[in-house]
């Protein structure tokens, strides 16, 4: 059974860490707005398993929902987000961001599907999911997807996985920085893009 | 002293270097002039132990000690500094933070405690307005939309932060207006001390009028092919290399 939120009015925050409960729908109101934050930071002494399914349903106009992941696998991490945006009515705004750097032999799968339904004009939505895989050994899938079917939208998805810049980690040693350190500089340059507020930073 | 013999080296598959022997005592400054694509970055990135380039035969000291054997920030350690053709970009790295990082490593390197935060942003000030670079610059991400010429400059705040012993300027004076390069120019001669040596890499006579060689070489395909005094530099610059082969 999924777990049922309803956002009405006003602003609201919401704070997914990684034991979570898996599988969850949200309806939002109109004029309501929702910041949804997910953060998954595996632990270094055993591997997790966060698997999360999310659906956000825009019931009525006016609302908007900022949706930010930050996460990090490692080990034999497990990591999992099924995400679909319901964009039923129309004037509604979705952002969602989601960035990922996985080590070791960590797997993940981000799957991101954004819907906009036939009347749902002046629908705006951005979609975007960029990942980083330290080894060779990590295995991430990224699948954004946008369903239009509304013709007065305003919508983009994107969605690219890397490699730690192999120049810039030797600039950074050639001034003096070890390996290591090196690489946990540009981690965290890639990674601190996506801010969670304070509460949830452990 | 750097001290170079018969070194060879590949990138992807290709022999680039095909036996140098190159030796540079402490003070020394040394042009290195050559065709395009005839090596001299290799062997600047080579010297600095960059994974892309691999050796394959000779040797290669600094003050006795084996660079070989040696990782890249060991190397910079050691006082080997280069001043990249192509600066990389890094953003969401500030320079704040990366020149914190590299100054702390070397302090750890030397068995010295880290500069105070104080003595760190002080130190930051007067190197910055040593090579006249902008602050706003500094409180970008490294080199994250700098100009050419600005990623040049940047170089030199760098160098000038780190104070190296041995540098290696690799075309630093492509992309600089005259001014910027005359202030460039400077700032390398004002941190110079007398043990100080160089490796300036140039096509152009230009910089040598600032930063004088003692000796000069031409490396084309690979190898040395001659090596002069200064005036090896100028007779390049307006007779080209042909007269040499
Ligand atoms: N990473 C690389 N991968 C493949 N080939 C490379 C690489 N780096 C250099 N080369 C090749 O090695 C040769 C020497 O290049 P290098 O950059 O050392 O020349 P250079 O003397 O510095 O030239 P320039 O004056 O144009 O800067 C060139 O043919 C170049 O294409
Ligand atoms: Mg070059």
């Amino acid at each position: 059974m999924a777990e049922i939120i309803n956002i009405k009015g006003g602003e609201h925050k919401l704070m997914l860490l990684r034991n979570h409960d898996a599988d969850m729908e949200i309806f939002i109101a109109a004029g309501a707005s929702l910041k949804f934050y997910d953060l998954v930071n595996s632990p270094t002494e055993r591997s997790i398993d966060s698997s999360i399914s999310v659906t956000i349903h825009f019931v009525g106009p006016g609302s908007s929902l900022i949706m930010r992941g930050r996460m990090t696998g490692k080990n034999d991490d497990v990591i999992s987000r099924q995400i679909l945006i319901d964009h039923g009515v129309g004037e509604c705004k979705s952002d969602i961001y989601y960035k990922c750097v996985l080590d070791g032999r960590a797997d993940a799968v981000f799957a991101g599907r954004v819907f906009v339904a036939k009347d749902a004009q002046k629908t705006e939505s951005h979609l975007l999911n960029r990942n980083l895989c330290l080894t060779k050994a990590a295995h991430m899938r990224s699948e954004p997807l946008l369903e239009i079917y509304a013709d007065d939208v305003r919508c983009s998805h994107g969605s690219s996985i890397g490699m730690l810049d192999p120049d810039a980690l030797f600039y950074l040693q050639q001034r003096g920085i070890p390996f290591a350190e090196a690489k946990r500089l540009l981690v965290d340059a890639f990674i601190n893009e996506i801010q969670m507020p304070r509460l949830c930073v452990r | 002293m750097l001290e170079i013999k018969n070194l060879h080296a590949v990138v992807d598959g290709k022999e680039i270097l095909k036996g140098i022997d190159l030796t540079i005592r402490d003070g020394e400054i040394h042009a290195l002039m050559g065709t395009n694509g005839a090596g001299k970055s290799t062997l600047s990135n080579v010297i600095v132990g960059n994974p892309r380039y691999e050796v394959t035969e000779g040797t290669m000291t600094y003050n006795g000690q084996d660079l070989l054997s040696m990782t890249p920030d060991e190397r910079a350690h050691a006082g080997i500094f280069m001043s990249f053709q192509q600066p990389v970009e890094i953003p969401g790295v500030s320079m704040a933070n990366f020149m914190r990082a590299a100054v702390n490593a070397l302090a750890r390197s030397k068995g010295v405690n880290a500069p105070k935060s104080s003595d760190f942003l002080h130190l930051m000030k007067s190197r910055r307005e040593l090579v006249e670079i902008d602050q706003k610059l500094i409180n970008r991400s490294v080199n994250e939309g700098f100009s050419g010429g600005e990623k040049k400059r940047n170089e030199i705040f760098q160098m000038a932060m780190l104070e190296p012993s041995f540098c290696i300027l690799d075309e630093t004076d492509s992309g600089l207006d005259v001014d910027a390069l005359r202030i460039v120019a400077e700032g390398f001669n004002k941190l110079r001390r007398p043990e100080t040596s160089a490796i300036i890499i140039t096509h152009y006579q230009r910089l040598l009028d600032y930063i004088r060689p003692d000796v000069v070489h031409v490396l084309i395909d690979g190898t040395i092919i001659k090596t002069g005094g200064p005036e090896l530099a100028g007779q390049i610059e307006n007779q080209g290399f042909d007269w040499l082969r």
